[in-house]
């Protein structure tokens, strides 16, 4: 029985070093863009909380804008009705006044925060309180159906 | 003889092979590194993220921020509030500005990762004062 020998031809060891490396290659860049696109999210959505956090800072300093209107038009009324309509004269823009709700809308892309704000009567050392304040995200609407 | 030289010839390709692969091999490796630290930068990013949010929520319904800061294991450092956290730090600074008919408080919660900004969050909250009708 003759003794078989296995042997590495020529080039063998230079096309296993292709394949692997091409395989490396691709594996590296894979994992590369992989955690590039979890790093572009994770600053997104830092981006878009910091928006939102500050869209509510600016409906609590409206607040207080809007507390300076009804300070004064508590001191320069004597009836409801005429503390409404001293409400309703020096509101500030953007603000509309229904009733004894006090309402703005503060826009950020396809979203927005709707503020309502309650007025309480004159006997309440307080002023107002808040009635609704959220943030409302409005969905595209879907342009494909299933047929 | 042929024997011989095909066996040389074999052996100075393995070499060859060998010294392209370890060059290969160090620049793979960077490039993999560079993946594992941009995966736990992430990772640092996304806890900072839900850690300041949460810090900025109980600030802000808070009525003594600094009952509020203790209890969350912040401690004082000069005119901020910190806490080390695995891989960041977020500080606490107030600002008490005194309106008409109130104070409007700002609470801003600042995530650092070393000396890089991850994300500032202002937690700001309008303190009506009582006025006499």
């Amino acid at each position: 029985m003759k003794n078989r020998k296995i042997a590495m031809g020529p080039g063998a060891a230079s096309l296993i070093l292709i394949v692997v490396t091409l395989s490396l290659c691709v594996l590296t860049m894979l994992t590369l863009i992989s955690a590039r696109n979890d790093e572009n999210l994770s600053l997104r959505s830092t981006r878009m909380i910091e928006q939102v956090y500050t869209l509510f800072a600016r409906s609590e300093q409206e607040m207080a804008r809007l507390d300076e209107v009804l300070i004064q038009a508590r001191k320069d009324s004597d009836s409801w009705e005429s503390y409404l309509e001293a409400v309703e004269k020096n509101l500030p823009d953007g603000m509309t006044l229904a009733e004894d709700r006090i309402s703005w809308n503060d826009p950020l892309d396809n979203r927005y925060l709707e503020c309502v704000i309650r007025l309480l009567p004159f006997e309440d050392e307080k002023r107002m309180t808040w009635e609704i304040h959220r943030l409302i995200v409005e969905e595209p609407e879907d342009d494909w159906e299933w047929s | 003889m042929k024997n011989r030289s095909r066996a040389n010839a074999l052996l100075i390709e393995l070499l060859i092979v060998i010294i392209f692969f370890m060059f290969v091999s160090v620049t793979l490796v960077e490039v993999f590194s560079a993946s594992r630290t941009k995966s736990i930068s992430s990772q640092y990013i996304s806890r900072a993220i839900l850690d300041a949010q949460n810090v900025a929520e109980v600030l802000y319904g808070a009525e003594q921020t600094e009952d509020a800061l203790q209890e969350l294991g912040f401690s004082p450092d000069g005119e901020e509030w910190t806490l080390n956290r695995d891989g960041y730090v977020l500080s606490v600074s107030e600002l008490a500005e005194e309106q008409a008919g109130g104070v409007l408080r700002t609470l801003t919660v600042t995530a650092k990762e070393k000396d890089r900004v991850l994300l500032t969050l202002p937690s700001v909250r309008y303190l009506q004062k009582e006025v006499a009708p």
